[in-house]
């Protein structure tokens, strides 16, 4: 039966003007699939069929869902002033924790499991060394947003993989206050959700390189969800840059932030297993 | 960590304020969680209700305690609380030091290193009886999981659970020498723990020894902070101990907890750096408890180790500092309030305060942390958004990022889909310390190893697989970011793949604005092509007039936002049908389908029109489907799937002037 519409439709072939032999070739693909595929449009074939056969575009493949979900995340942070900056995988115990205020032996580094090399250096597990490597070697102001990949030596389930991705915040200036944390996160999450009802609160948490250290909860339909780790730079951190924050006239203060990027692609296609995202599985990947 | 709701409101009688209730489980919770610490669970046992709380790390030091939690709930609500140090319940206190006995007389403590072990505390207990704990100790040690030992002992650890210090007790009459010496293991000593396990120590790992003969000189009779051993174990036919409440250095306790490979609720609290002034209100506690259960004599005296005396910290901030770096105003009489019900006290002077935190608080140094204070128990809810104003912070666009998103979306409009693959492989340049799974014990040389697996993996399921990544690859020099490319056509052989990639590859660099193609024939292996990121950009860079694009940020059409609706898929094969039939012309799709699907069953997944025909001057239309089968708890049989195809068939044959073509 299929062999019977293509000689039904074979003559029409002669119809389509082709000028090179290399788009025959893709022109006559492209009408096969479309006869064997698309042939659902058939009985309208000898009105718009030149226009249907002209286009000589496979069929698109798929970015992945965490690219897209950085690359909105990223957009809204482009719009209100943020910089994008990226950073090393593997990195030093200096910027990984020394300079965020977690020394050697400190009881806050068993928040971190970790993967170390053998040469001494350590996979990242957070985006945070890229606060210090930044502020090292720019001058404040700071507005950056740091998308990467880190890693945790940690067993993996539906929620924990080995590897993930994060979003770092950091602003400081003259008056950044926690006032303009809430407010950022609250724009930049209604902005991202499209649901201008998001809600943030915080909770106490503690992270050595921030004070007061917060978890920030979103609501959003109803319920409150766990959607990243913040505060307000630690003048430890500061100092360890050489940014002075006591003096007045020439306090620099600011805020920084960590969102888990695979989370919010999780809660946004409502995807049940983290580790979808590294198994390369086309079933899922097709699906974005 | 765990703790009962009962042994927390049990600070909180009735008869002390008349004015608030304690709160409900579920109402505590949740208070504790907005101001305190995270409460990961409420679990409902006999009589009780326990609550398991996320302990920050810096509030371990005084929080790992009973107290501490009263404390905190005791300034949440603004409550009063008793029983601070009082006796246990049923008890009654009275002044217990009216003996003669002293400690010294019958032990002395020798510290080696005052750094390792800043504070140690021993106090002489005589004539105990041991014999089971009242039920009531039991019964509170259970419900957090901690198991009965004897009464001086569960006294020790109750005491731990209520005021966070751990505390020892040794039997003296095991005791060599009258000697308990606090020093470094020797090479080659070794300990029999209380829980029979035989432990090599190192010279790094502190323990508590006692005097002995020379040439020995005395043998451990404890781990330091970490576990005691069998030798000068409470048993039975104790009747005189020596109690011990000390303060060992963090660092080390951590280290030797990883060294000896054992955790226990003592170590976990030292390596968290407890306070100094903790052991001599634990110490005099315990003792009062063992007195008025277990019997004996308190000795006179204490041993205390501790030098110089604790000064209290000063932090000096004011009302401006809040307000600034909160964003928030919070007047004078709130913070004042807040502090003091937290137990600070607060000097004044001019426009500045001294705060001076508890004892208890050691996460208490800066300003910055008194602020938190004040803004945790005032409400973090109390802040209201403020965007930042604006600022002359100009953001040059990444190049790398831009770049690396302008790529994948040319390549996404060419057909390929994006992966992400793991940064682990079984061989490399870099080497992992510690590789979490066999085979990925070295960072990734390159990424098209990792298609080329994804590729066959994926035949299970389709016929043809274009993938691409953009990740990072490490070596001995570094690490840089790569892209990959893979054409894999299940139909095809090794030649024709190749040959399809090379022309996509060709037509990739062209919309690079890449001229000169040749350049990157070696890039080429097999059916994947890969190369670094940054050779591709600085080649694009001299053709593309790059300013112009970035600044228009032109959105690659493959980012556009779409409505994506996710279906979890099933990990089991699926099996596919087909169905056709002729229906009259003039019978819609959406009908078809429906009768379908109604008798498919749950494990009809999709169902997919693949052809549709009408022939010339017919009055019926052919339609045909593919009907897709697939379970999400099994691998489906033939006969299971033919089984539903033949009721799907009956059910469309009901109407009789549909007809299925067999």
């Amino acid at each position: 039966m299929k062999i019977g519409i293509l000689f039904f439709y074979l003559p029409l072939f002669k119809f389509i003007k082709i000028k090179r032999a290399k788009r025959r070739v893709f022109a006559c693909i492209e009408l096969v699939e479309w006869l064997v595929f698309g042939s659902k449009k058939c009985y309208n074939l000898n009105t718009n069929m030149s226009n249907k056969t002209a286009k000589n575009k496979p069929q698109r493949g798929h970015l992945h869902a965490l690219t897209q979900v950085t690359k909105e995340m990223t957009d809204i942070f482009e719009s209100m002033g943020f910089g994008v900056v990226l950073g090393p995988d593997v990195e030093t115990e200096h910027y990984n924790f020394d300079a965020l205020n977690i020394p050697k032996n400190h009881p806050a580094r068993d928040m971190w499991d970790t993967f170390w090399l053998k040469d001494g250096n350590l996979l990242r597990t957070h985006t945070s060394p890229m606060q210090a490597r930044y502020m090292e070697s720019n001058q404040p102001p700071y507005k950056i947003v740091v998308p990467g990949r880190c890693y945790r030596y940690e067993a993996t389930d539906s929620t924990h993989e080995v590897q993930f991705y994060q979003l770092e915040g950091l602003m400081i200036d003259k008056n950044i206050t926690m006032a303009n944390l809430k407010g950022t996160l609250e724009v930049f999450l209604r902005k991202l959700f499209g649901d201008d009802k998001i809600e943030v609160r915080f909770r106490p948490s503690y992270f050595p390189f921030v004070e007061p250290g917060l978890e920030v909860d979103m609501k959003w339909k109803g319920g409150w969800l766990e959607i990243a780790g913040a505060g307000m730079v630690h003048p430890q951190v500061l100092k360890n840059m050489k940014l002075d924050s006591s003096a007045k006239e020439e306090r620099w203060q600011g805020f920084a932030f960590g969102i888990g990027i695979d989370r919010v692609a999780m809660l946004k296609y409502k995807i049940e297993d983290i580790r979808l995202f590294y198994g390369s599985d086309m079933r899922f990947l097709k699906q974005f | 960590m765990k703790f009962s709701y009962n042994w927390l409101q049990s600070y909180f009688p009735p008869e002390a304020d008349k004015q608030k209730k304690f709160p409900k489980p579920d109402k505590l919770a949740d208070l504790l969680t907005m101001h305190s610490f995270e409460v990961e669970g409420l679990e409902d046992i006999e009589g009780d209700v326990v609550l398991d709380l996320d302990i920050l790390p810096n509030r371990v030091a005084d929080c790992s305690a009973y107290l501490g939690i009263a404390r905190e709930i005791s300034a949440i609500l603004g409550l009063k609380t008793i029983n601070e140090v009082g006796p246990p319940k049923g008890g009654t206190t009275s002044d217990t030091r009216t003996s003669d006995l002293k400690t010294e007389d019958f032990v002395s403590v020798e510290v080696k290193d005052e750094k390792l072990c800043p504070r140690y505390m021993a106090l002489l207990i005589k004539g105990v009886k041991i014999e089971e704990s009242p039920q009531w100790i039991k019964d509170r040690l259970l419900a957090v999981g901690v198991n009965s030992i004897n009464n001086v002992v569960d006294i020790a650890n109750y005491v731990m659970l209520e005021t966070g210090q751990p505390l020892h007790a040794f039997d003296l009459d095991k005791l060599d020498g009258g000697k308990i010496i606090v020093r470094n293991a020797k090479i080659g000593e070794e300990i029999e723990t209380l829980d029979d396990k035989k432990v090599f120590l190192s010279e790094e790992n502190l323990i508590i020894a006692d005097g002995g003969p020379a040439p020995l000189g005395g043998g451990p009779l404890a781990i330091a902070g970490i576990k005691g051993g069998k030798k000068a174990e409470i048993s039975e036919s104790t009747t005189n101990i020596i109690l011990e409440a000390a303060n060992f250095d963090g660092v080390s306790i951590r280290k030797t907890s990883k060294d000896v490979g054992i955790r226990t609720d003592a170590s976990y609290r030292f390596e968290h750096n407890l306070p100094l002034a903790l052991p001599e209100k634990a110490i005099l506690r315990t003792a009062q408890m063992i007195k008025e259960i277990a019997g004996g004599e308190i000795a006179d005296t204490t041993i205390d180790t501790l030098k110089d005396e604790i000064k209290p910290k000063r932090i000096i901030f004011n009302k401006e500092d809040v307000s600034n770096l909160l964003g928030k105003e919070v007047s004078e009489k709130d913070i004042e309030k807040i502090l003091k019900n937290l137990g600070f006290k607060l000097e004044r002077d001019g426009e500045n305060y001294f705060a001076i935190p508890p004892m208890e608080r050691t996460d208490v140094n800066i300003k910055e942390d008194v602020i938190e204070e004040v803004i945790r128990l005032y409400g973090y809810q109390n802040i209201e958004s403020v965007l930042p104003e604006k600022t002359s912070i100009t953001s040059r666009p990444n190049e790398e990022y831009f770049f690396s998103n302008f790529i994948r979306g040319i390549l996404v409009d060419m057909g390929f889909t994006e992966a992400y693959n793991y940064s682990f492989d079984k061989i490399g340049k870099v080497e992992l310390a510690n590789p979490i799974a066999k085979g990925k014990e070295f960072l990734r040389t390159n990424l098209f190893g990792g298609l080329k697996e994804n590729a066959l993996e994926n035949f299970k399921n389709f016929d043809e697989v274009k993938f691409f990544e953009i990740g990072k690859v490490f070596d001995s020099l570094g690490e840089k970011t790569n892209l990959a490319i893979i054409v894999a056509n299940k139909k095809n052989n090794e030649k024709e793949n190749e040959q399809e990639l090379r022309g996509i590859v060709e037509e990739f660099l062209n919309k690079m604005s890449v001229a000169n193609i040749q350049e990157f024939d070696n890039n080429i292996y097999e059916n994947t092509f890969e190369v670094e990121l940054d050779k591709i950009i600085e080649i694009a860079k001299e053709n593309i007039d790059l300013p112009a694009l970035m600044s228009g940020r032109p959105e690659v059409v493959s980012f556009e936002s779409k409505d994506i609706k996710y279906k979890p898929f099933s990990k089991y094969p699926a099996i596919v049908r087909d169905i056709s039939l002729f229906v009259p012309i003039d019978v819609r799709i959406e009908e078809v389908a429906g009768v379908i699907a109604e008798s498919g069953t749950e494990l009809l997944v999709d169902t997919d029109l693949f052809d549709e025909y009408t022939p010339p001057d017919s009055e019926n239309k052919s339609l045909a489907f593919h009907l897709i089968f697939q379970s999400f708890k099994k691998t489906l049989t033939d006969e299971e799937v033919n089984g539903i195809r033949d009721k799907i068939i009956n059910a469309l044959e009901e109407n009789k002037l549909w007809q299925v073509r067999k």
